[in-house]
């Protein structure tokens, strides 16, 4: 349970770096993936981080044990500050009307954020924005494949994993977690997007690969194609599994497993038994109250 | 020097069976045909090198000092000689047609050169091996159905290859749902067949409350 509880407190403290380096409203982005990541770069360190007892932000009669600002939860922070920015630029460009308006209304703050975190990591940002870049262009490429597709998120998490400092062995086992996690989201939300994707007339690596493009109103068979994605996003976490454990981890192995063998496969089960994203943020809000 | 003790992740108080079990355990995880494919051989040939650095430490220390019970020294069951292991195919007869250097390329992961010399090959030149090697390039960079597909057809070419089949076999027991470095469930199949622990339930929920508040929510609020 020990390790559960310093989980969270990893959150919290992302969640607490987040609002002190880039504004309040940078909390709201807080998600899994980077919690994942600040938790992966404090495994390797060598120096065991601290931790100190704070005022929750979304709770303020709740104190809670938070990870301390440090260089670890700062570097994360300011990748999830980037990577919103271009999502946001994305969305835009995808979105009807409501859509864009929405990301119009998001993107002048999301912009100063990652300004800031350019100052701070200059590296990082260029290396992001160029795989942005590269994925606007696969997108447009007809003989694109999944493999393809997922290639620029992959790589620009992969390379942002070479960013943390590390022996040279550490170095290239980071790189490869960090670019089979960045398939994994990529390929993971291309599953959960399918049928909105087509809906909306969006891109979709699957839509592409199985030439499914909108015909009528109505939805057709996309059993095929989810199996395909299932497969792959089944390949790339055994794959991020057999790396992971060629690294030294100095601390939290038990807590990165079980998000590992346990959390990534039921994100993937829980899509797989139909819960929407909305659903599955729905349920939990009315977990909260 | 790295305690040996904390390599093989037993206490210094252990029995020979439990070392010996920790080793086996371990070189399971490390062995060379996990990660026959991977740019990363090298580092997992590290890793089984060290193993059976500290298993034998561990042993000769305990047979010196008289704390040991057995008769006869177990020997490490796992070769890690540097020039055998670490490399594809080090455990299988290579049928080889002229590609040696591209193999090289590979293994020090010079993927873009080896890509070049390959699609360099007419058509006509494509067997099995050209396949194989190719799936093994894509497998390197991490484009994981090419990398499927590329072993598929040099099975298809060369169905007698163990090697080919081998590489085939993982991928595909990967794309079941598989995941070899479980420490849950090492090396046995995690599926939900019939019947579930206490321990299974409490682990459940205590991932479900762990994915669960990192979405802003709480299944379970005491921990």
């Amino acid at each position: 349970m020990m390790e559960f509880d310093t989980y969270k407190a990893v959150y919290c403290g992302l969640c607490k770096q987040l609002g002190k380096a880039y504004g309040p409203f940078a909390r709201m982005t807080l998600s899994y993936d980077f919690a994942f990541l600040s938790l992966l770069t404090l495994g390797v360190k060598d120096r065991c981080p601290a931790f100190q007892w704070e005022r929750c932000a979304a709770n303020p009669l709740k104190h809670k044990s938070c990870l301390s600002a440090c260089d670890e939860s700062l570097f994360a922070a300011s990748a999830a500050m980037i990577m919103l920015y271009y999502k946001l630029l994305d969305n835009y460009r995808d979105s009807g009307f409501w859509g864009k308006l929405r990301s119009l209304f998001l993107l002048p703050w999301a912009s100063r954020a990652r300004k800031k975190a350019k100052k701070r990591y200059p590296e990082m940002e260029r290396i992001i924005g160029e795989e942005m870049a590269k994925q606007q262009s696969a997108e447009t490429d007809p003989n694109i494949t999944p493999d393809r597709a997922a290639e620029p998120s992959a790589r620009a998490l992969a390379e942002i994993t070479t960013l943390i400092p590390a022996t040279e062995n550490e170095r290239r086992v980071l790189y490869r977690i960090g670019y089979l996690l960045g398939r994994w989201v990529y390929l993971t939300d291309a599953l959960d997007d399918m049928a909105e994707d087509y809906r909306h007339r969006r891109f979709n690596p699957y839509l592409v690969k199985y030439d499914l493009s909108r015909q009528g109103k109505e939805l057709p068979d996309l059993t095929q194609a989810k199996e395909d994605a299932v497969g792959a996003i089944r390949l790339t976490v055994g794959e991020l599994g057999n790396t992971y454990e060629l690294l030294d981890l100095k601390r939290y192995k038990p807590i990165l497993d079980n998000i590992i063998y346990l959390g990534l496969p039921n994100t993937l089960a829980q899509i797989l038994a139909g819960k929407t994203k909305q659903q599955r943020e729905k349920e939990d809000t009315l977990e909260e109250n | 020097m790295t305690d040996p003790y904390k390599i093989l992740g037993v206490s210094q108080n252990a029995t020979d069976e439990e070392i010996q079990n920790a080793y086996r355990e371990l070189a399971k995880k490390y062995h060379p045909d996990n990660y026959a494919d991977s740019p990363l051989a090298d580092v997992a040939n590290q890793k089984m090198q060290e193993l059976n650095d500290a298993f034998d430490r561990v042993m000769n220390e305990r047979r010196l000092s008289g704390i040991s019970s057995a008769e006869k020294q177990p020997q490490p069951t796992v070769g890690g000689q540097a020039e055998q292991v670490g490399e594809p195919s080090a455990n299988f007869s290579r049928e080889t047609n002229g590609f040696e250097d591209i193999r090289r390329l590979i293994q020090t992961n010079r993927l873009v050169e080896a890509e070049e010399l390959l699609d360099g090959i007419p058509q006509n030149g494509r067997d099995a091996e050209w396949y194989f090697l190719k799936g093994s390039v894509y497998f390197s960079r991490g484009w994981l159905d090419d990398a499927l597909n590329h072993f598929n057809t040099a099975c298809r070419l060369n169905p007698n290859n163990p090697e080919y089949r081998a590489a085939l076999n993982r991928m595909m027991w990967q794309r079941q749902g598989h995941m070899g470095g479980n420490p849950n469930q090492p090396y046995r199949v995690p599926q939900h067949t019939g019947g579930c622990s206490a321990c299974d339930v409490c682990q459940g929920l205590i991932c479900a409350d762990c994915c669960c508040e990192c979405m802003g929510g709480d299944l379970i609020s005491c921990c």
